[in-house]
């Protein structure tokens, strides 16, 4: 955003800076529009009733709470502060299982009221998905930046990793984008390697 | 440990009911929400509210042995067994240990809790005195985790008419800011047989406050403030 981001804190300047421009993005380009929307398409919510449908039907399968267990044990253990070569590649492997397992979760709670239950099997799904964007990415990104750390690359490689990972959630694949160096609207700050 | 827990599911249940666990807990579940938690991996269908699990959301209040706090900073090792846990008090049961919250809410948005201040924004930021700063001590870091109205017998009569302690902490707050300048106008808001007079100094919401601060002082000193702008 600034570029002098550090970890900490992040995600609360993101939100303030980047939901305040959606939301004047969303009142701008609805201007003009009036009541008059676009057709939803016809199967807009098939996924998402799909998702509580299986959820609904399930009548075995794995406690929630064990599959969440596993994915933060993987993850605590195969990536991370400090990054292994051998321990991404075991942890690429054990975290699709994992992703496997969350297909099969079972709630006994099936009440329309308050389903804290039913959130959490819903959450598990979501953050499974950010767990396994994080190991692939982590382990095909062969330098050290910010706080990806690995042993065997330990320097920024900024000739080869300049670049953005973009995960695609079909088929695990993955891509790169550029980044962009020329200041948009402000002076721009010389990229530099960070120092404690 | 065992527990005895309030339980109604509306969509399930004809009424209320406590239902006993006796759940080993782990070495690591130090904290009372650390074993609901862990009361939740054996029956899913027991519904409460949590987040931070650090004292800071003010999610996870409820009524533990009888008085009311937050779960994720009161110590297991604390509490006489069985625990028994049941709903904030006063309030609409959503279902088992959540309740409805909107009454507790419109109360807090009644009193205006934001600074008012009709000067043009300067530059920077609005400054203060350190010694300005300080009178927001004991005022600024509550949470809203509804511990202290729900404790409250005048809040339980009622919470359509007085304010509470929760809310009245913050019309104080913002009465004491020497940024805001709408003191007379919070005044003649809270001027009223109930909103601020029903408190009768009980100082339940004293005793239960996750956060250590004194709704019952702030409430004086407004009282206070009535008096000497009478006179």
């Amino acid at each position: 955003m600034h570029g002098a981001n550090r970890l900490g804190t992040n995600s609360l300047l993101d939100l303030v800076v980047f939901g305040k421009s959606a939301g004047d993005h969303v009142v701008e380009s609805l201007r003009g529009l009036g009541r008059a929307r676009p057709e939803l398409p016809k199967d807009a919510a098939d996924r998402t009733l799909a998702r509580l449908a299986r959820l609904e039907g399930q009548k075995s399968g794995e406690q929630v709470h064990e599959v969440r267990l596993s994915m933060q044990r993987t993850m605590q253990e195969h990536c991370g502060v400090f990054r292994f070569p051998d321990m991404l590649e075991a942890g690429v492997r054990k975290i699709k299982e994992v992703q496997n397992r969350c297909r099969h979760t079972e709630i006994k709670d099936k009440s329309k009221v308050f389903n804290t239950a039913r959130i959490e099997a819903l959450e598990l799904e979501n953050t499974i998905e950010v767990a396994v964007a994080t190991m692939i990415s982590a382990e095909a990104r062969k330098e050290s930046r910010g706080a990806h750390d690995r042993a065997d690359f330990h320097e920024r490689d900024d000739a080869n990793w300049m670049k953005h990972s973009l995960f695609y959630s079909e088929g695990h694949r993955l891509e790169y984008k550029r980044v962009h160096t020329k200041p948009l609207s402000v002076e721009m700050f010389q990229p530099k390697k960070r120092t404690f | 440990m065992r527990f005895t827990i309030y339980r109604y599911d509306p969509d399930r249940d004809e009424k209320p009911y406590m239902q006993d666990y006796d759940v080993p807990l782990e070495p690591t579940d130090k904290m009372l929400l650390d074993a609901l938690v862990r009361v939740k991996t054996h029956d899913d269908t027991l519904a409460f509210r949590r987040s931070c699990r650090e004292g800071v959301c003010g999610s996870d209040a409820i009524n533990i042995n009888g008085k009311n706090g937050l779960a994720c900073v009161t110590k297991v090792a604390d509490l006489k067994e069985p625990v028994v846990l049941r709903p904030l008090p006063g309030l609409p049961i959503i279902r088992d240990l959540i309740v409805d919250m909107t009454q507790f809410f419109a109360q807090y948005h009644s009193v205006k809790p934001y600074l008012i201040n009709d000067e043009p924004p300067p530059e920077t930021e609005r400054l203060q005195s350190p010694e300005d700063r300080a009178e927001l001590e004991g005022l600024y870091e509550c949470i809203l985790c509804a511990c202290c109205s729900t404790s409250c017998p005048s809040f339980w009569w009622n919470p359509d008419k007085f304010v509470g302690p929760a809310g009245l902490l913050q019309a104080y707050r913002f009465i004491a800011d020497s940024r805001d300048q709408a003191t007379s106008e919070r005044l003649d808001n809270l001027e009223d047989p109930y909103r601020l007079f029903r408190c009768h100094s009980i100082m339940n919401c004293v005793d239960v406050c996750p956060k250590s601060l004194n709704p019952t002082r702030a409430i004086g000193k407004i009282k206070d403030l009535m008096v000497k702008r009478m006179v």
